[in-house]
């Protein structure tokens, strides 16, 4: 069980199980930063799209998917860090890890904003073009 | 606890075993240099934009990202008490958090002005 000196937090997460491989325990923390990354990458795309539609005359709903683009990144990284918490802690009891529940909607809303601005500019190139 | 663990835990074995290691060091540097690039990037556009407020806390949020990474422990991560990544991930979000919510307010300042 987990030594009596162990003073590291969340106890949550250090007060039960055994101590799991030096690796494992690494490599899911390398995960949630990896997460953490994929919010901040969002949250670019969202600063972007703001400043395109600050410099250029875009439609309302560009900012509107800055907007979400942004709080979807800050959300993201709460998540990480409890999925963090959550798989180190099988990891501690030697249970199955979670799955990553999150994925298939970062996914969906990936490809929905990726349809959405190539729509978006394969119509404004119709409108030059006219 | 398997050999190559208890190799990495005494500090022996300074070899591929360290990998793991270093390769976490690295991805939080990684991390603390594109939360601060973010916000940086989040300020040039709240100065453009005519925001001076939105673009000095982005610019404050820049420099605690930086402070953060250079905070992270590089070394004695194989160490029990050194692997405790709770303090530096409330910090790394909060940083995270603090840039989404400066980009909402940005994105609400363009809106208002169109």
């Amino acid at each position: 069980m987990t030594a009596p000196t162990d003073r590291r937090r969340p106890r949550s997460v250090y007060g039960v199980g055994d101590e799991p491989e030096v690796q494992a325990s690494l490599a899911n923390e390398r995960t949630a930063l990896s997460w953490i990354r994929t919010g901040l990458t969002l949250i670019a795309g969202g600063v972007a799209l703001a400043t395109l539609s600050g410099f250029g005359d875009l439609p309302l709903v560009v900012l509107v998917i800055a907007g979400l683009a942004a709080l979807g990144g800050g959300a993201l990284g709460v998540w990480a860090i409890v999925a963090w918490a959550r798989t180190e802690r099988a990891l501690r009891l030697r249970e199955p890890i979670p799955d990553p529940s999150v994925l298939p909607w970062v996914v969906a809303g990936v490809v929905a904003a990726g349809i959405f601005v190539a729509g978006f500019a394969a119509f404004e190139a119709i409108e030059l073009a006219r | 606890m398997n050999a190559g663990a208890a190799a990495v835990d005494s500090g022996g074995g300074r070899d591929a075993r360290r990998a793991p290691v270093d390769r976490t060091s690295l991805a939080w540097q990684r991390t603390a240099l594109q939360a601060s690039l973010v916000a940086l990037f989040a300020a040039v556009t709240a100065l453009r934009l005519g925001e001076p407020t939105v673009g000095v806390v982005a610019a404050v949020l820049a420099a605690a990202a930086v402070v953060a990474g250079a905070a992270t422990p590089r070394v004695k991560r194989a160490d029990l008490d050194g692997r405790d990544p709770w303090g530096l991930m409330l910090r790394t979000v909060l940083v995270l958090s603090a840039s989404a919510l400066v980009t909402v307010v940005l994105v609400v300042a363009v809106a208002l002005e169109l």
